[in-house]
């Protein structure tokens, strides 16, 4: 039996972003989804409990007006109730984020494994997990593709590209888990109906001990001022409908252009 | 409050950084200081210009674990007051780099493309945002600001001949850490992906494992690396990691990237966006990688690996 805290994020479908005209889209009016490591690591906490019947899994989130959709979803696929933290505005940077995180993970207390996603979808900065252990002075263990329960300790596989790294820590312990660590479930209907009768606690930073205007944008150590798009400075010659030889030739003399090609044997 | 401190468990990255960083200390007027970590030897560190190597030496440190590394580098922190702590953007640093900006209440940039001293002393960073879409410029004018910087985003500086002083700093981490278990390590290629000059990558044009055959005669022929997109090293497992070129496996920079059957998904674009030029079949006009391409070809590349090798055989003779 383990309380599991699984720390979720909203983010803006990032497959759906436009930029038109170079100008940056109004990210209000794109449709929000789960980030996708939050619900691996989701997905995960849900197969602990299934295998561990008892324990609790418990939602966590910081979120703006949307949040409530992305909440109902983590209840569906298996979370046993949900706390979100209101956002005061949409740029908070990561040292506030984590800090009020951690501040809720404290007031509810009682948590035995943190899981999260090892970066969101969105930023890819990968610093709330880390972040959120020191903050709650607990070991880290990150890019994890599975983990266990193993007499309160949590053993786990670190996926870290040229090798896999098993690693062992007794509770309390923060995992972030990669991205397609597992398949997450779709919720059925039963699943989702069943959703809508799971407690959901809100709070605001002040609940959580946090002074009105600690938070405003302009005491943010990290002001995010401009997003725009990638720029793309490729010629863009695309042959279509050419004979394969001469198709093949113009890429032949680019590599030979680019001092690339293996001279002759 | 203007020196730069650099870190990074990785020696050649840790040297790295040192080039960022002398730029960021003129600019601030400040001294570059070079943190090393644990009972090694500093190695090359104290000949690459910074104004001192600050060797953090205690129990605890022998190996790598962000809990304790983050607790030794605060302790160099409280000691030198840093403006900018640059990091280096590997797996390990990105956990320490989390870690120590929560220790020391700062604000943290991850894997900063562009590192810049702004007029009104503010740090400016640009970084890769939404999946490779969009470049996100931010600014700092906290403290203290932690940053990661990209392995091979800049060359490390010339050897020079005078060597740094190099001062001892007594650390007790006291930190809990996860006890490592077992090792294993990948087979692999023995390639580094990361460092090939001339790539040409797989994706899911190719119908079937056995296929890819045909891609290595052919990179071996023109005296290219393989690599391959995502579901390849992921899903379906064709090919090892050490392959995978994108967002979340490799990012390359090499002379000439080319792509057979890769739709180019954005992550898989964001990981070569720094290739010198990018070539790309695909028999889908309308695949996103056209738009993302210096040349262009639309054709089936079960035809076009054979025409290709047999036009590259007359330039190689």
């Amino acid at each position: 039996m383990a309380k599991i805290l699984v720390l979720i994020k909203q983010v803006v479908d990032v497959a759906q972003v436009r930029f038109d005209g170079g100008k940056a889209p109004n990210f209000a009016q794109i449709p929000a989804k789960m980030s996708d490591a939050d619900k691996n690591a989701l997905e995960a906490a849900v197969r602990l409990k299934e295998k561990a019947p008892g324990s609790e899994v418990v939602v966590l989130t910081l979120g703006g007006a949307k949040v409530g959709e992305t909440v109902n979803e983590a209840l569906a696929i298996g979370g046993d109730r949900a706390f979100i933290v209101a956002q005061p505005h949409d740029s908070l940077d990561a040292l506030a984020t984590s800090e009020l995180l951690a501040a809720a993970a404290r007031k509810i207390g009682g948590v035995d494994l943190v899981l999260c996603g090892e970066a969101s979808t969105d930023a890819y900065q990968g610093q709330i997990g880390p972040r959120v252990a020191e903050l709650l002075q607990i070991p880290q263990i990150t890019f994890v593709k599975t983990l266990e329960i193993q007499d309160k300790a949590v053993v786990a596989t670190r996926e870290l590209g040229e090798k896999v790294v098993k690693v062992k820590a007794a509770l309390p312990v923060l995992v972030a888990l990669v991205k397609d660590a597992n398949q997450p479930r779709l919720p059925n209907l039963m699943a989702i109906m069943g959703s809508k009768k799971k407690p959901q606690t809100t709070w605001k930073p002040v609940d959580l001990g946090f002074a009105d205007g600690s938070l405003a944008p302009d005491k943010m150590a990290v002001a995010a001022v401009e997003i725009r798009p990638q720029t793309m400075a490729r010629r863009m010659v695309v042959l279509k409908d050419k004979p394969l030889e001469e198709a093949a030739q113009v890429v032949v003399e680019e590599l030979v252009k680019k001092g690339v090609l293996r001279g002759g044997h | 409050m203007s020196a730069v401190l650099t870190f990074s468990e990785n020696e050649r990255v840790a040297l790295e950084l040192l080039t960022p960083a002398a730029a960021l200390a003129a600019a601030l007027q400040g001294r570059v200081v070079a943190a090393a970590v644990g009972t090694a030897p500093v190695g090359d560190l104290d000949h690459h210009g910074a104004a001192e190597v600050l060797h953090l030496k205690g129990s605890g440190l022998e190996s790598f674990t962000a809990e304790r590394f983050a607790e030794a580098l605060a302790a160099a922190c409280a000691d030198v007051k840093p403006r900018v702590v640059l990091l280096g953007a590997t797996r390990d640093g990105r956990d320490l780099a989390g870690r120590l900006a929560a220790r020391l209440k700062a604000g943290a940039v991850s894997e900063a493309q562009k590192i810049e001293v702004l007029p009104g002393g503010e740090i400016g960073a640009e970084r890769t945002f939404l999946s490779g879409n969009a470049v996100q410029v931010v600014r700092s004018r906290a403290a203290t600001v932690v940053i990661t910087v990209p392995p091979r985003a800049h060359a490390a500086p010339a050897r020079a001949g005078a060597a740094s002083p190099v001062r001892e700093l007594p650390v007790t981490p006291a930190s809990r850490v996860p006890e490592v278990v077992e090792v294993t390590e990948k087979s692999k290629g023995g390639i580094r992906i990361e460092d090939a000059p001339f790539i040409i990558s797989a994706g899911r044009g190719f119908k079937k494992k056995e296929d890819l055959a045909l891609i290595e005669d052919l990179a071996k022929a023109l005296g290219a690396e393989v690599g391959c997109s995502r579901p390849l090293a992921t899903d379906l497992a064709w090919m090892t990691e050490d392959h995978w070129v994108g967002l979340s496996g490799h990012k390359v920079r090499p002379k000439v990237y080319v792509t057979l059957g890769i739709s180019g998904q954005i992550q898989h674009i964001a990981g070569i966006r720094d290739s010198e030029t990018i070539i790309s079949v695909n028999s889908d006009a309308n695949a996103p990688i056209f738009k993302a391409c210096d040349i262009g070809v639309v054709a089936d590349l079960y035809k076009f690996i054979p025409a290709l090798k047999a036009v590259a055989a007359k330039h190689q003779r």
